[in-house]
């Protein structure tokens, strides 16, 4: 059985020699092989003569009227591109760890979060109570949760927003 | 290693832009503004938006010169600006007017439609139509592999898809093409071959 991929690839000529003449030699003996053969070798000439569209008079009088005085932009080398990305990371991490310390040293949680005892947990209305040897740290807890939170915010916006970002622009203008 | 005529050529006339001879870039702007077009209209299917899309490359391209490292042809790094420019024209909302130019081609096609029998145009004019109904992707990397100039690994360099992928889109947009002119034409293929 001869697949369309297989006439494709004998009319582009990416076939070998010998693969090529044993499949020419199975066209030319079967009525329904020739007619696929054909429409796609029609499909090909079409294609290879298509002649090449031409612009409008003027198009490159047009283009040079517009042009700035000089190209101006220089994309940042793909080398680089992690070093930017890091600096950016580092910058956001830095601004969410400051703004974290600032908030807790000016509230204290008990203000904020009145309601939680500091050796019970309550979950779906049940109510744990951590034994006191454990020596359960509200403070530390809480604290560990917004670091967590800053961590995975910014993890996330590396992953969904500036990598996406900088890879295509590295792809649109720079290799 | 050896480098083409056009190559050298291309490098030459980039660093003289560089250095300050802008009115160079000309050079540039007609050695390629056809290819441009070629590619951009057959994203965009409409030559208004196509020329005014191929202007925009060439400005772009101008703009971030002094971006183009060399490590590829300049030709596929300019086809790669027109074909993410034609893409963003894609997007764009637009308007629901017909130009004239393609109300024209709307009637000569329904014309076309009812004579009987396709001859030599007629099977020319069915494949034009049948590349209308492929993806604007699958329908560049068509154009880009007869254009002659682009290899497999400069499709994929150009539209961001990897060589096996364009490999694929290409068997695939040829398949396409042979469906579509089946069904359209509901013709015997005697007529066709």
């Amino acid at each position: 059985m001869i697949t369309d991929k297989e006439i494709q690839e004998l009319i582009d000529g990416s076939l070998t020699e010998e693969r090529a003449g044993r499949l020419r030699k199975q066209i030319n003996g079967d009525e329904v092989l020739l007619q696929r053969y054909t429409v796609f070798k029609n499909i090909d000439s079409v294609l290879s003569d298509q002649a090449l569209p031409e612009t409008k008079p003027g198009f490159t009088e047009s283009v040079m009227r517009n042009l700035p005085a000089a190209p101006l932009f220089e994309t940042i080398k793909p080398e680089l591109f992690w070093k930017r990305n890091l600096i950016m990371v580092l910058g956001i991490i830095a601004v969410c760890s400051v703004a974290a310390v600032v908030l807790l040293s000016q509230f204290s949680l008990a203000e904020v979060i009145p309601s939680i005892e500091p050796q019970q947990i309550i979950l779906k209305e049940k109510t744990f109570t951590i034994d006191p040897n454990i020596g359960f740290r509200q403070e530390l807890f809480f604290k560990g949760l917004i670091y967590l939170n800053a961590f995975l915010c910014i993890f996330l916006l590396e992953k969904a927003v500036l990598r996406p970002f900088f890879k295509r622009r590295r792809q649109q203008y720079a290799f | 290693m050896s480098k083409t005529y056009s190559e050298i050529s291309d490098r030459d006339t980039i660093a003289n832009i560089l250095k300050g001879e802008t009115q160079e870039y000309r050079v540039l702007v007609d050695r390629y503004k056809n290819y441009v077009y070629a590619i951009i209209v057959r994203i965009l299917n409409n030559n208004e938006e196509a020329e005014e899309a191929a202007q925009d490359t060439f400005i772009k391209c101008f703009q971030y010169l002094k971006s183009f490292s060399g490590k590829s042809k300049f030709s596929t790094w300019l086809y790669r600006i027109a074909f993410n420019t034609a893409i963003s024209y894609k997007r764009k909302p637009k308007i629901v007017v017909s130009g004239l130019e393609n109300i024209m081609h709307n009637v000569a096609s329904a014309e076309h439609d009812t004579s009987h029998g396709l001859y030599q145009d007629d099977k020319k004019n069915a494949i034009e139509n049948g590349l209308l109904e492929l993806a604007p992707v699958d329908a560049t990397v068509l154009t880009l592999f007869y254009l002659k100039e682009c290899s497999m690994e400069e499709i994929s360099k150009i539209t961001g898809i990897k060589t096996n992928a364009v490999k694929v889109k290409l068997f695939r947009a040829r398949k396409k093409l042979a469906e579509v002119l089946k069904n359209s034409f509901s013709l015997d293929m005697e007529t066709l071959l």
